[in-house]
This record gives structure tokens, C-alpha cells and sequence, in this order.
């Protein structure tokens, strides 16, 4: 269980504030912003490398710097890159594994499991590709068998095979009773495996919720040969609707109770399918005000 | 990577403890000879160490030789490379940004910053050791075939002590300036040139002579290894330490606890 509650800290004019969530043992949060919203920001004020200017944020109700093995109860991946590139991939493991105390098979099961093969493990880090340093990152956050997983941006450096495999590690993950917060700047990334998204512009935090909450309210979309004989037949049965510009009609209703509008009207239809808030567009207004303000 | 399962243990006992000092330190040494420059950096302390006891004992005059000044000689090129080591052993979290998973994982910095020290200061202990057994071995080598010099052993612990002293300050030194500034190139040319800035700047001052004779670390910490050290030598050699050692441990302690991490 990680709990954050009205975490500020501010560098200057940026930084971030009053973020708040939570993140349930069994679920992945999806911690979405721009590059540069306060996503790493947050992340690295959870795990104690900087200090909170006011706020709190937790572990299981402790604060990070207060665990006395956090390796073994929070597994962090915060940046690929910060790897000493003269250690092989096998030795950048080991010395974790030292400190955790975790054995050596420890080491080998990680290996294996992120798909990092003996000749790989045994190069230096420092001719590793992204994706190899995402990966060797990725085991050295699951070495300590810990229960939370703190990770930013995984998926940056990935192939879309490297993407779809990870997806499948953090879902079986989290199946598992496990508690996944990850961070990315791109929606599609993170949709797909995500239980609960938190949308974070500006350092503030600007939508909280699963998918379907941040949808919102549902509509219908609807499509039949004859649209004036469909839209007479909305109004005599007094459900509000709107004509968009292709055509169609949006109706504030489920699709079963248009169909049987439609039925007892005798139009055919060529379309009818529920319709959400459309997530990519929410996003995308939701952070927009960031683009402005770079320019400005 | 087909079987991309996490294994559902996630049984991790509450009742962990914090990973002790002693396992720490041997990471820290780890951490010091895994690299090939780490090791390249040990392995020319020791050649250095050879060579040079080898030249002061063959090539110097035979009738002076005595272990004090072949372990003087031999020591005085390590002394020099101590500090790069102690800088290193610091400084190489943040060039290498490794910083970021040390502390992650020992979210006490407290406990990573004397785990260094103590590793510097073992190291600097190998070191001597090496020094002196090649000064030991060189010096017995090279002595009169009609027995030895009656000085060659004069005041041998007081002198291999002495060595001890000044290396380990030399590397906690290192370490000091490495916490102060958290940046290879610029710790060691402030270590390399503040002394010589600072000799400079009280040697033309009159007034400051003494002052920075007191406060030069390789003048206060030279006598060391005399056959009889005197009260205000050690006196000396405590006030260098103070202001060239243990000021900077501290400042640079302070600034590795509160300094945000990567």
C-alpha cells in the first residue's frame, strides 16, 4: 500500500503540489503527465531521495528512509540509466543482491525472468542498449521479492514485444496481491494494463479514478438509414440527443433503450454502440495548458 | 521470457533488519576493486610501492639506507594516490550516478557515508602494508654484507606506525573533499592545489609563515614518520588533521545527508 497525502515540494516556480492518491495492494496505477509534471518528482519524494516540503508519503503507513530493508518491501526503478557502465550486467545485480541479502540463485532467477541471458549478464552495462538497461533495471527492482513496485517510465526504450512482455509481468504482478505504481507520459502505455489512472499537469494532480470513472457519463451513438424518422422518434419519446457533424446521432441513454426507441419506430439501423468520453482526448485536455506554458 | 510470471512470494518477513555496518564496508571494497579502474588504480598504488622501495634501496647510497627512509620513499608516491582514492570511492556514485540505487537501497545515507570511510581506511591500512613489507623486504636485501647498518632498524614501529597515520588521514582526506564537492576532477585538483595555493599565500605573508606550516598537510604530516615524534609535532599533525580532514568529513557528511539524490 503506498499512500501519498498533499506531497509539495517546490523548485522555484515548478515542483509539485498537494499531490495526493493511493495505491491498493492487487492493482497497477497508471501515474500519467506530461514529461516534466512532477511524475518523477513524487516518485523520488516516496522513496526518501529528496525531501518533502510538506506532505507525507508512505510505505504500509511508514515512511520510506524509515524501512529497515526497502529493497525488500518496495522494488524502485527510477532511472535505467543510472548504472555504473564499467560492471557487467550480472555484477550490477549481485552487489544489490548483497546488500538485500538476497543469495546468488536469487540473482539468476532475476536474470531469467527479465530475459536477460547469461552473455548478456555478462557484458558491461555500459554497451547495454536502453531496453537491456530497462530490463537489468526492472530485475533489480524484483531481486529484493518485494511487494510494492515503484517504477518510472518502464516502458521507455522497450519494443512493442518488450512492451506487451512487461504489460503481462506487472498484470500477473499485481494478480498476484502485488501493488504497482508506474508513471509514463503516454497514455497507450499505460491503458492497457492499468486499474486506476492518476493524471498528474503542472504538479498538480488534475484526474484520479479507474478508466471507466474518468469516461464519465455515457452516451450512444446511433446510426440509422433514415436519421429524421429516428430523431422524431427520440422526441416524441422525450430523450435528449445531439446530431454530430457525420451524421449521427448521440443520444444521453443506454443502447438498449434507444434500440427500442428505434424498434417501436420501425428505423433500421446501421449503428449503435455506447460511447465514453473519449480517454486519449481527456488526456490531452486535461494536460494541455502544459504546452502553452513551455511556449510561454 | 515467455514465462514472464513473478514468483507469488511476496513473503517478506516484518522483521527485517537494517543490513549491518560490517557487510556495508564489504560492499564499499567490492565496490572498489570490481571495476577495471578501480583495480587498475590499486594495482598502481602497489607497483608504485615496489618500484620505489626497489630504486631507493638499489640505487641510493648504501651506507644511509634504513627502513625509515626506504618506507618514507615508498609511501611518499601512495600518499600522493591515497586521496585520488578516497575521492574515488565517493565521487564515483555521481559520475556514475550509481547514487541513485545505493541510497535507494540504504535510505540511511549516515550508514553509506561511514561504510566508505571505513572501507578508505582499510584500504589505506592494505596499503601500507604493502609498503612495508616491500620497504622490509628491500631494505634487508640491500643492507652490508657485514651486518646491518646499526641504524637501519632504528625505531622500526615507531616509523611503520607513523606510515599508518599519515596514509589512512591521506585517504580520509580524499574521502572529506569527495563528500564536500561530489565531483571527481573538481576534489582532486581543489586537494592538488589548495595546499600549494595555500603555501604560496603564507610563505609571502611573514605574518602567516607559521600558520601554514601548522595547517599544510604534507609538512604537518611528514615528521610522522621521524624516529621521535614530539609533543608539537603531534600537536601539528592533529591541527592539519583537523582542518584538512576532519572539517571536510563533516561539511561534506552534512551536505550527503540533506543534498537531494539523483
Amino acid at each position: 500500500m503506498i499512500e501519498i497525502q498533499e506531497l509539495t515540494k517546490s523548485f522555484g516556480s515548478a515542483g509539485i503540489r498537494d499531490v495526493s492518491f493511493t495505491c491498493t495492494p492487487g492493482t497497477v496505477t497508471g501515474f500519467l503527465g506530461p514529461n516534466g509534471a512532477g511524475k518523477s518528482t513524487t516518485m523520488r519524494l516516496l522513496c526518501g531521495l529528496n525531501a518533502a516540503d510538506a506532505g507525507s508519503a508512505t510505505i504500509d503507513g511508514v515512511p520510506y528512509r524509515r524501512l529497515p530493508q526497502p529493497g525488500r518491501r518496495v522494488g524502485v526503478m527510477l532511472d535505467p540509466t543510472a548504472m555504473h557502465a564499467g560492471r557487467s550486467g550480472h555484477e550490477t545485480l549481485s552487489l544489490s543482491a548483497a546488500v538485500l541479502g538476497v543469495g546468488n540463485a536469487r540473482v539468476a532467477e532475476v536474470l531469467d525472468l527479465v530475459g536477460l541471458d547469461k552473455g548478456a549478464a555478462a557484458k558491461r552495462v555500459g554497451i547495454y542498449s536502453l531496453g537491456m538497461r530497462q530490463r537489468l533495471a526492472l530485475g533489480m527492482a524484483l531481486l529484493g521479492d518485494p511487494g510494492i513496485l515503484v517504477l518510472d517510465e518502464p516502458a521507455n526504450g522497450l519494443d512493442p514485444q518488450g512492451i506487451h512482455w512487461m504489460r503481462v509481468l506487472l498484470r500477473d504482478y499485481a494478480d498476484r496481491g502485488g501493488t504497482v505504481l508506474l508513471s509514463s507520459h503516454l497514455l497507450h502505455e499505460v491503458q492497457a494494463v492499468a486499474d486506476k489512472l492518476v493524471i498528474i499537469n503542472l504538479g498538480r494532480i488534475v484526474a484520479n479514478g479507474t478508466p471507466e470513472e474518468l469516461q464519465g457519463t455515457r452516451t450512444t451513438l446511433v446510426r440509422s438509414l433514415d436519421q429524421a424518422l429516428l430523431a422524431a422518434a427520440l422526441k416524441a419519446a422525450e430523450q435528449p440527443f445531439t446530431s454530430a457533424s457525420d451524421g449521427s446521432l448521440r443520444v444521453e441513454a443506454t443502447t438498449e433503450q434507444v434500440g427500442r426507441i428505434a424498434a417501436s419506430s420501425g428505423s433500421v439501423l446501421t449503428e449503435l454502440r455506447e460511447q465514453g468520453e473519449d480517454l486519449e482526448e481527456l488526456f490531452l485536455s486535461l494536460t494541455a495548458n502544459n504546452a502553452q506554458e513551455v511556449a510561454a | 521470457m515467455t514465462a514472464a510470471t513473478v514468483p507469488a512470494r511476496h513473503a517478506t518477513p516484518m522483521t527485517l533488519h537494517p543490513v549491518r555496518l560490517a557487510r556495508l564496508v564489504q560492499i564499499e571494497l567490492r565496490k572498489a576493486t570490481d571495476t577495471r579502474a578501480g583495480r587498475w588504480l590499486l594495482l598502481v598504488v602497489a607497483a608504485i610501492a615496489i618500484a620505489t622501495a626497489a630504486i631507493t634501496a638499489f640505487a641510493g647510497k648504501e651506507k644511509g639506507h634504513s627502513l625509515q627512509n626506504v618506507l618514507a620513499n615508498t609511501t611518499s608516491l601512495s600518499t600522493l594516490l591515497l586521496p585520488v582514492l578516497g575521492v574515488l570511492l565517493v565521487t564515483s556514485e555521481w559520475s556514475q550516478r550509481t547514487a541513485l540505487t545505493t541510497f535507494t537501497l540504504v535510505p540511511r545515507r549516515g550508514r553509506i557515508v561511514a561504510a566508505k570511510t571505513l572501507a578508505g581506511a582499510l584500504l589505506a591500512v592494505l596499503a601500507t602494508i604493502v609498503c612495508v613489507l616491500v620497504a622490509v623486504a628491500a631494505t634487508a636485501v640491500t643492507s652490508h654484507p657485514d651486518g646491518p647498518n646499526p641504524g637501519t632498524w632504528h625505531h622500526a614501529v615507531a616509523v611503520v606506525i607513523g606510515s599508518l597515520v599519515v596514509q589512512v588521514l591521506y585517504v580520509l582526506l580524499g574521502i572529506g573533499f569527495g563528500l564536500l564537492f561530489l565531483n571527481t576532477p573538481f576534489a582532486i585538483v581543489v586537494y592538488f592545489a589548495l595546499p600549494t595555493a595555500w603555501s604560496i599565500l603564507t610563505g609571502s605573508v611573514k605574518a602567516l609563515d607559521s600558520v601554514g606550516k601548522w595547517a599544510n598537510p604534507s609538512t604537518a604530516w611528514e615528521h610522522l614518520t621521524d624516529e621521535s615524534v614530539g609533543g608539537t609535532l603531534w600537536l601539528k599533525a592533529a591541527v592539519a588533521a583537523a582542518i584538512w580532514v576532519v572539517v571536510p568529513l563533516v561539511a561534506g557528511t552534512v551536505r550527503v545527508l540533506r543534498r537531494p539524490i539523483g
